[in-house]
């Protein structure tokens, strides 16, 4: 509990400081200086005679009295505050609730997306069967290749594209 | 220090499983059982009236919000609120750097609830008008540290002062204090035997 204390010696005199400053519940001394007076409490009678002195102390001032504070208008303001405040736990069926409305919300923004994929497959298929970029693409490569002399490979990937393509064949 | 399981601790926990299921009725129960003693732990250390019951309100919000989270450990409900609102004003004292204390909470004595009958009232009554008779700073460390628990360094924090200050405060307290109830803690001994 304590961190440090400035104690010194470990006889008598020194544990009636140690009782003074910390009382006689021993969990309530820093761990050094309970090590420290552990042998004296268990060989000296007069070093046990001062703790039960203590003990009887701090007895008596557990009776102290406590303030008397009226906290009706405080517990009132409290239990209000309590019940504005939304649920910590929301009930069954709410939570049930809620779950099936997280699931249909998931469910409209997952339709969109799913159309839309399949539509994009049909297409695909479509145009791929019906060879549509073959009949478009195919003259334009002829034509380029005709009036430049150049590599077919170079429309798609560009001079210096081909140069790398090469050098990874050598 | 008054520590072990709280003697409400098995009935807190019965309304406790209530609370967790947002029952407001017996978190009413549970305001009223212990309101006034984290509200006395937070004037203690805050010295500001206002700022303490805003810190009592937050504490027992905490709870009601914990709902089936809440794990209040083997000493039951009392100690877990007595931490946290500790916790709550080390961090306003903190956040204001707030070292210096002049004002004094006005204590007014209050049927004691732990004394058994006439005589043990009269006892306590006599253990209250001792502590009262402390100079303040005494009467706090000693009250922060015993009663309510903090450590020497939170009494440190709270006070504005040293842990070697602290301690003085704690010994002078004590000293006086086994000054003025010798006769008292002398017949406990020897009722004791």
């Amino acid at each position: 509990m304590t961190e440090r204390s400035t104690i010194e010696g470990t006889g008598v005199e020194a544990l009636e400081q140690v009782l003074e400053r910390f009382g006689s519940d021993r969990t309530r001394w820093p761990a050094p200086v309970r090590r420290d007076f552990a042998g004296l409490l268990t060989s000296s009678a007069e070093a046990k005679a001062r703790l039960r002195e203590a003990e009887a102390l701090d007895r008596l001032l557990d009776l102290a009295p406590e303030p008397e504070i009226d906290t009706r208008a405080l517990a009132d303001r409290i239990v209000a505050a309590a019940a504005a405040e939304r649920p910590a736990v929301a009930p069954p069926e709410i939570r049930a609730a809620g779950a099936t409305g997280a699931r249909a919300a998931a469910t409209r923004i997952e339709w969109p997306a799913a159309a839309l994929l399949a539509a994009s497959l049909v297409l695909g298929m479509f145009v791929g069967l019906n060879g549509t970029f073959d009949t478009a693409v195919a003259p334009l490569v002829a034509r380029v290749s005709a009036d430049a002399d150049i590599d077919p490979g170079q429309i798609a990937f560009g001079s210096e594209g081909l140069d790398m393509f090469e050098e990874d064949l050598l | 220090m008054r520590a072990g399981p709280w003697p409400d601790a098995p009935e807190d926990r019965v309304l406790l499983a209530r609370v967790a299921r947002q029952d407001a009725q017996a978190f009413r129960i549970l305001v009223d059982r212990h309101l006034g003693a984290i509200v006395a732990l937070a004037r203690r250390m805050l010295k500001d009236e206002a700022e303490a019951d805003d810190v009592a309100q937050e504490a027992l919000l905490r709870l009601w919000r914990a709902g089936e989270t809440l794990d209040v450990g083997p000493h039951g409900l009392r100690p877990w609120l007595r931490r946290v609102t500790s916790n709550l004003c080390l961090d306003r004292i903190r956040a204001t750097r707030r070292t210096v204390v002049t004002d004094e909470v006005p204590e007014v004595a209050e049927p004691p609830t732990q004394a058994q009958g006439l005589e043990d009232q009269d006892l306590a009554r006599r253990v209250g008008e001792a502590m009262n008779a402390l100079p303040e700073r005494q009467r706090r460390a000693l009250t922060l540290f015993h009663h309510e628990g903090l450590s020497q360094a939170e009494v440190g924090e709270v006070l504005g002062v040293s842990d070697e200050a602290v301690e003085s405060l704690l010994s002078r307290a004590r000293r006086a204090l086994r000054a003025s109830l010798e006769k008292d803690w002398k017949a406990l001994l020897q009722s004791e035997g």
